[in-house]
């Protein structure tokens, strides 16, 4: 195909200088995280935090996890494997083992592949994985917690977190591949994942000391709640309500509405709210606060469904 | 906040699991599908929405439109349609927005002019950039949002004609006799906005604020 030469290049310098300016055009991470909880599909944090409890369960996760502790750095790459798996299963709210075992699996890969590409993987090996499982209790917890921050969409520099969030993107694109033999933790630990590692997260390399022990890394303060923890928050909501069990939801959502009052997520756990008392059967309240909603935000992207919902349509 | 109390709810049905387990399995599938395209196009939805002409704000809640049509619809679309169904929604969205903006300003055509007069000022690079910026805005938003769809495509996405076509459902030869009206569109709108532009400075440039030379 011959395309003309683009004007930025072809054009003179103002119309090249007009062209240019929108280069920087970008969402911002809050319009991305809006958009997975609105679309319900942010990933489970929720799921991610009940999964590694469990973890512990499989010997070969446990080492993994438990090198975590050594390198610091791997805890991005789990926080975008663990929201992939999230993506993938969490939300499906049914076997809750089974997404277990499927989270297991990809924080194990995430971490082998971090430590692979910042290669303390000897290190790793040499050590012996004697008190890891006892480690990896203590670890799990930890790593849980600053695992989510690196992950899809809290990382305070937005550039940083690019690499990691298309990592969940690739890890999950290969979760749904793997799915059936969701059981088998070990085999998975395949080189390709290795993409997964964000690359440039060295303030996170800086601190990794090499002593297995859960005491390295234990992080003093508990960090900052963010946009995570917000998407989090409504997930499960969401995964209460797809469970049908609309009151937990209701619950959920009003612990969120409690926790960020003035939370990003504000208008979609509003809708969310509005969805669950109309899922429960309370209509009159649903369509109330449906009219006052479209009365604030008449642009929202929820606005047909609402609309819907106050005509006298059944259940969103 | 909270102060209703639905009983009705009472039973979270247990029932339902088993039910559930199933389309579980597909809701999981297509759960999987619609996070990776949403990775994969999120960004490049908004930037389209937002050189569509919506201001920042707008192209957040359009993009997640987008997206929610895009996820109801997804058993229809098919593997490699993605992007081609989400430019057709976007481009939909934003000629819903340019109906309301049109007729919510009637006026306000010299604001064109006004950031021109402006940007005699000699700020910083990062306020010139944002001044072109909302120039650009003003000279596309001039454009037929025919051409103007095709135009920012092939100009700022840096798609070739061919990605554009199928993107947008055009032939490629459609493509490119909008690509070529679009850029005369663009550059007679930036010459008359030029010509307003040194207008301004002569008017404002000299001896208004009295005189350092």
């Amino acid at each position: 195909m011959n395309d003309p030469q683009r004007l930025e290049l072809g054009g003179d310098d103002f119309e090249a200088a007009l062209l240019r300016s929108a280069k920087a055009d970008a969402p911002s991470r809050h319009a991305r995280g809006r958009a997975l909880v609105a679309l319900g599909i942010a990933g489970g944090l929720a799921g991610s935090a009940v999964a590694t409890g469990s973890a512990v369960a499989t010997p070969a996760v446990a080492k993994a996890i438990a090198a975590t502790s050594i390198g610091a750095s791997a805890a991005a790459g789990a926080g975008a494997a663990a929201g992939a798996a999230g993506a993938a299963g969490a939300t499906a709210s049914v076997a809750l083992s089974a997404t277990a075992l499927v989270v297991a699996k990809w924080v194990g890969i995430a971490t082998v592949a971090g430590i692979g590409v910042w290669g303390v993987a000897k290190q790793v090996q040499s050590d012996p994985a004697a008190d890891a499982v006892r480690t990896a209790a203590v670890t799990a917890t930890v790593a849980a917690v600053p695992a989510g921050e690196p992950g899809a969409l809290a990382t305070q520099p937005p550039r940083v977190g690019r690499p990691a969030d298309e990592g969940a993107a690739a890890a999950a694109t290969t979760d749904t591949a793997s799915e059936d033999d969701g059981t088998q933790a070990a085999p998975a630990l395949e080189p390709t994942v290795a993409k997964a590692a964000p690359p440039k997260t060295d303030a996170a390399l800086a601190p990794a000391p090499l002593r297995p022990t859960g005491t390295a890394v234990a992080p003093s303060a508990p960090p900052p709640k963010g946009l995570t923890d917000e998407i989090a928050a409504l997930d499960r909501a969401r995964a209460a309500m797809e469970g049908g069990d609309a009151e937990a939801a209701l619950r959920a959502i009003e612990a969120y509405q409690r926790e960020f009052a003035r939370g990003t997520l504000g208008p979609e756990a509003e809708v969310l709210r509005i969805e669950a008392l109309a899922r429960g059967g309370d209509m009159a309240t649903a369509r109330a606060l449906a009219r006052a909603f479209l009365a604030r935000h008449p642009s929202s992207p929820a606005a047909q469904r609402l609309q819907s919902l106050i005509a006298g349509g059944s259940t969103p | 906040m909270m102060s209703l109390a639905p009983t009705a709810l009472a039973e979270p049905p247990p029932s339902t699991r088993a039910r559930s387990a199933g389309r579980a399995a597909a809701t999981h599938r297509s759960d999987a599908r619609l996070r990776q395209i949403f990775d994969g196009q999120f960004g490049f939805v908004w930037r389209y929405l937002r050189r569509l002409g919506l201001p920042e704000a707008d192209a957040d809640d359009a993009t997640q439109q987008a997206f929610l049509v895009l996820s109801r619809r997804l058993d229809d679309v098919e593997t490699g349609k993605e992007r081609a169904f989400l430019c057709g929604t976007a481009l939909r969205l934003a000629s819903e927005h340019r109906r309301k903006q049109l007729r919510r300003r009637e006026v306000g055509e010299e604001q064109a002019g006004d950031v021109l007069a402006d940007s005699s000022a000699r700020p910083e690079v990062d306020h010139e950039r944002k001044r072109a910026r909302a120039l650009l805005d003003r000279v596309l938003d001039a454009m037929d949002i025919e051409l103007r769809s095709v135009f920012v495509l092939f100009e700022l996405e840096e798609l070739g004609s061919a990605d554009i076509a199928a993107a947008l459902g055009l032939p490629v030869g459609t493509v490119a006799s909008r690509l070529r009206r679009a850029r005369e569109s663009f550059q007679a709108i930036v010459r008359r906005l030029r010509a307003a532009e040194e207008h301004a400075e002569r008017c404002h440039g000299d001896g208004s604020d009295g005189g350092t030379p």
